[in-house]
């Protein structure tokens, strides 16, 4: 109870921290001689050189994790590398470029020939996906800033309940197909723009952004690693191609003598529990699940396309030409209404409003196509999960699941088998 | 083992002196946050107290000196305050990362198995169903949410900009003889309907045609040269028809330019053709001033000139009245009290103390003269006073007072009725005052005056307001084109030269528009802005003046700046061209006359009035006729 006051007082803390940060501002002196304020100076923008830099420390902080995880078997050297990563892509690098947001820069780069991608974002996407199908998800463990300060915030984590956990999945899966349609059409950047942690390392942002990524952390004080589990759109990729590895981390470094000391060690739920034969089900009732799935899956998937179809004028409006030529029409329909700032800032541009609605017509026909797809693709992925529930992976051992684990090494700590085979006798409680 | 228990007490320590010092500093700067908030260094009481005092007595240096230095250490305060937050809350969360860290690194150190609950065998098929129908639920979610959305869209959207896009390029291909049918023509709004003065003069319809017809032979025969001085002549026939007035005379451009009939003169456009204007005079020694009378209520519209009669309004809240002056001694001949206008409101609306109800200059055609005021009222007089007809148009909706002048185009009077909503360009007969058109624009409150513009042998009339400048014809009141080029409260009505329209507003931006090209603008600057004076341009030259005392002069083509003066004083009246001089009058009530060049600010003179001036003087015959706050000054040479 005391260490639980503690921890929400911790957030607390982080919370008015957060309130006094925000940016104040302090009126400009009227000048009634005539002086003329400067003009507004623009920073440098960054040197090419710490764009190769960032990568280099991406590859080498991602080969040091993976050693860390594979071959030295080091929680601590785990935390240690995730302090480095927040020092460094947290608040040096200001939480940008990362591989999180890099999905939506290659999907922007395949949709529109005149975006010309950084060589850091093609790499910040690619390496993490490699070193994923080699070694498992080490790029979670270590690496991510978004997942090393919600990992070191984890201090008292619950289990959630398994089914629990695989219908907050399908989350994860919806947020990066909407990453991917407003990204597509060069819409806006939602992975970037709904950063909750972004605030706390740039020390600045709005109100809002320190109560959502306060919120997170407060949360992942009990619910290990939110973001990462129920959001992350990358962590969807990495899942996948996880699943693929060849050198995944193993709880046990010999085998497993299923003393269980490892099961309630994850607090993300990974660890994957020795299935027996006994849960074998009736042939009939297999087949008719799996004919049943046949038929399912098609009608999810065109429910969702129709319904993607039906919602595309609303993810529609998040394009600011959309909107802006909706304004526009709101405007001239209602001339009594004062009018916003973006009208009368458009307005005194001078581009014709033709132009406009035009433009907004051809993107309402992408939203159409792309909603469509999104909702095939949210149908498809609830019948996959469905499906994935339907059989039975047997097993012997206490293994992590490959796709879900995110290689922080927890579990290695509770398992008393050494890499000889023998067990450590005198640490059993 | 021991020292393994000493560094984890050390470490114990440690991380509980964090939190107590994140603790101790949250709360400080919690306290620190709601101070700075309390305070308003710029609005602070002794501050401001001290500053009325100075305005009573602006030449105490001791007492500025002491407001600097409250304010000063007001500010530094502020500032000092915020950096002792920002700095605290830097410290809270190092503090509070270096205690987590210290709390993983103190947990990773100690190994502990727990043995599970052998007992208690997962349930995998419970799990299975249980994720089974959580996952169904999350589906059935996801789509009753994007169903209800899209239920209350109903996919308008899309639907809205075909009709736009539709209507859009309908318009383009409608042809013009149709479109002048599309036009609101003389169909007065709801206000006007109700307030329509019973006492004017009816005139049968075909009377009306007779003075459209009139006019449209007028227009053909007329080459207008609106911006040459004139000496030949007038020769263009003139349309008379038997009224009270004896005889109704639409007077010629000739004529127009050698009086003064409406507000920066003829046009509106701040150019005046008499070339034996004086170049000095001084108010306090009588140099050159010819007379001065009082006006009996202070005002601030310009007075305009029509032959020997000079003519001005004076308003506030418990009367309206025109006055009319003699040119040779400044006797004021009469006095005409404006009441009794159907529809006028009981209740004056609120305007503020530097606008008041009778901001807008009046306007005449030799016939009759015109007024407007900021409750409504718009009057037609006749030259001795007498009102022939009055109707109020309907309460302004203006924040601060109505103040767009009225215009004279041939028998027409325009009425720029811009405001918060309904705004409106009208003109009116104006010998009956029946209106003619009326057409709807779709603009914030302008300030500004109309102007009237010769391209290519028409003419267009030429407005101000957010979102832009808009041209109409005065026939039909047919909008000719419209540029969205400045926003914001528009004071300054355009000028033109050159076929080139100048427009600006403060805080905006200047634009000029070439009206061989009216849809877009031909350059555009935020250099020396207006808010308030009205610019001049003439010899493609712009001159632009600024409220706070400063003028630019810009090449009229490229938009250049080409040279910039300070004066020491304010300027609120427009400056006008004569010839090859720019009179500027300044708040003091100093007049600077300096040379229209492009080379650079070249004094001609500075002559003092001796009395604040913020109203744009009049120029007829010689003589400059100039309106401060409580006297009228006729400057001639001696």
């Amino acid at each position: 109870m005391k260490k639980s006051l503690v921890y929400i007082l911790l957030m607390f803390f982080l919370t008015i921290q957060g309130l006094t940060l925000e940016a104040q501002r302090f009126p400009k002196p009227e000048f009634e001689n005539g002086h003329t304020q400067p003009a507004v100076q623009q920073a440098e923008p960054r040197s090419n050189t710490w764009e190769w830099v960032d990568i280099f420390v991406l590859f080498a902080s991602l080969t040091v994790v993976s050693w860390l995880v594979i071959k030295k078997r080091s929680r601590r050297g785990v935390l240690y590398m995730s302090v480095f990563s927040i020092l460094y892509f947290g608040f040096f690098r200001e939480g940008c470029i990362c591989s999180v947001g890099s999905v939506q820069n290659v999907t922007l780069a395949l949709f529109n020939p005149g975006y010309v991608i950084p060589v850091s974002a093609i790499l910040f996407f690619i390496l993490p996906l490699i070193f994923t199908l080699f070694f498992g998800r080490t790029f979670c463990a270590g690496v991510c800033p978004l997942g090393a300060i919600q990992d070191l915030v984890a201090i008292r984590p619950m289990e959630i309940k398994p089914w629990l956990q695989k219908t907050l999945g399908i989350l994860p899966f919806v947020y990066l197909g909407l990453a991917v349609l407003y990204s597509a059409t060069a819409s806006d950047f939602v992975i970037c723009r709904y950063d909750p942690f972004i605030g706390i390392y740039r020390l600045d942002g709005t109100f809002l952004m320190f109560v959502i990524g306060g919120l997170l952390l407060l949360m992942g004080v009990f619910i290990a690693r939110p973001y990462c589990r129920f959001l992350c759109p990358y962590g969807v990729l990495l899942n996948w191609v996880s699943r693929f590895s060849k050198n995944h981390l193993t709880i046990t470094p010999s085998s497993c003598i299923e003393c269980r000391l490892c099961e309630h060690s994850c607090p993300y739920g990974a660890i994957e529990k020795p299935v027996s034969e006994n849960y074998k089900l009736d042939r009939k009732l297999m087949v008719r699940r799996f004919l049943s799935l046949a038929v399912i899956i098609p009608v999810l998937i065109t429910v969702g396309a129709w319904t993607g179809y039906q919602i595309s004028d609303e993810l529609a409006m998040v394009n600011p030409k959309v909107s802006m030529a909706n304004q526009l029409s709101e405007a001239e329909d209602n001339p009594e209404r004062e009018l916003t700032l973006n009208v009368e800032s458009f307005r005194s541009s001078g581009k014709p409003a033709a132009e406009i609605y035009e433009e907004a017509k051809d993107l309402l026909g992408d939203f159409s196509t792309g909603s469509t797809l999104l909702g095939a693709f949210i149908g498809l992925i609830i019948g996959l999960t469905l499906a994935s529930l339907a059989k039975f992976k047997y097993r012997q051992d206490f293994e992590p699941n490959k796709g879900n684990c995110l290689s922080c090494a927890r579990c290695i700590d509770f398992c008393p088998v050494e890499k000889d085979g023998i067990f450590e006798k005198n640490n059993l409680t | 083992m021991n020292d393994n228990n000493k560094m984890d007490r050390v470490l114990s320590r440690i991380a509980v002196a964090l939190l107590v010092f994140a603790g101790v500093l949250t709360v400080l700067v919690i306290a620190n946050y709601f101070q700075l908030n309390r305070v308003d260094p710029v609005n602070t009481e002794l501050i401001n107290q001290l500053v009325e005092r100075l305005n009573d007595d602006p030449g105490d240096a001791l007492l500025r000196d002491q407001i600097r230095e409250l304010d000063l250490l007001a500010r530094k305060a502020y500032f000092t305050n915020q950096w002792q937050i920002r700095t605290g809350s830097y410290l809270i969360l190092i503090s509070l990362a270096l205690f987590v860290i210290l709390y993983q690194v103190m947990g990773a150190r100690r190994k502990q198995y727990v043995l599970a609950n052998p007992d208690a065998p997962d349930d995998i098929l419970g799990i299975q169903k249980n994720a089974r129908f959580g996952i169904s639920i999350v589906g059935v979610i996801l789509v009753a949410v994007a169903l209800m959305l899209s239920f209350i869209s109903q996919k308008r959207i899309a639907h809205k900009f075909d009709k736009k896009d539709q209507l859009v390029s309908d318009e383009s291909s409608i042809p013009e003889s149709q479109q002048d049918e599309m036009l609101v023509q003389a169909k007065p709004d709801s206000t006007l309907i109700e307030s329509m003065d019973s006492n004017t003069t009816d005139i049968a319809a075909v009377e009306v045609e007779e003075i459209l017809e009139a006019e449209k032979e007028v227009i053909v025969s007329e080459p207008e040269s609106d911006n040459k001085i004139v000496v030949e002549p007038d020769s263009k026939p003139e349309v008379s028809i038997v009224t009270e007035v004896d005889k109704w005379v639409i007077p010629s451009n000739n004529e127009l330019k050698k009086n003064a009939n409406s507000f920066r003169g003829f046009n509106g456009n701040g150019l005046v053709f008499q070339t034996n204007v004086p170049v000095k005079w001084n108010g306090s020694t009588g140099d050159n001033i010819l007379w001065k009378v009082p006006v009996p209520v202070k005002s601030y519209n310009s007075p305009i000139v029509w032959k020997d009669r000079i003519f001005m309004t004076g308003a506030n809240a418990t009367s309206r009245q025109v006055y009319c002056f003699e040119r040779n001694a400044g006797k004021l001949l009469w006095t005409t009290k404006i009441e009794n206008i159907p529809g006028s409101p009981a209740v004056v609306p609120k305007t503020t103390d530097d606008t008041g109800l009778g901001a807008p200059t009046m306007t005449t055609d030799g016939n009759l003269v015109y007024a407007i005021f900021g409750t409504g009222d718009l009057v037609a007089l006749n030259m001795e006073g007498k009102m022939i007809w009055g109707k109020n148009l309907g309460v302004p909706q203006n924040h601060y007072g109505h103040s767009s002048s009225l215009m004279m185009y041939k028998e027409k009077l325009i009425v720029q009725y811009d405001q918060k909503s309904g705004g409106q360009l009208m003109a009116f007969t104006a010998r009956t005052g029946d209106i003619l058109w009326s057409t709807a624009r779709k603009v914030k409150v302008s300030w500004a005056s109309p102007v009237l513009v010769n391209y290519n042998g028409t003419t267009q009339i030429v407005l101000a307001a957010d979102p832009g400048i808009a041209a109409y014809n005065p026939n039909n009141g047919k909008e000719l084109w419209k540029v969205d080029c400045i926003f914001g409260e528009v004071g300054p009505s355009v000028c033109y030269d050159n076929n080139i329209v100048y427009a600006v507003n403060e805080y905006a931006k200047i634009a000029a528009i070439d009206l061989k090209q009216p849809d877009k603008v031909l350059w555009e600057t935020d250099e020396i802005l207006s808010d308030i004076p009205s610019p001049v341009a003439a010899n493609g030259l712009l001159i632009m003046p600024a409220s706070y005392g400063l003028i630019g002069c810009y090449d009229g083509l490229t938009g250049e700046l080409l040279w910039e003066h300070e004066f020491g004083s304010n300027i609120y009246a427009s400056p006008v061209v004569v010839g090859d001089k720019v009179y500027l009058m300044d708040t003091e009530g100093i007049m600077h006359i300096f040379s229209l060049s492009r080379d650079g600010y070249k004094n001609i003179a500075d002559c003092p009035l001796g009395e604040q001036v913020v109203t744009t003087p009049a120029f007829s015959d010689g003589r400059i006729y100039v309106r401060t706050n409580n006297n009228l000054y006729c400057i001639g040479n001696k």
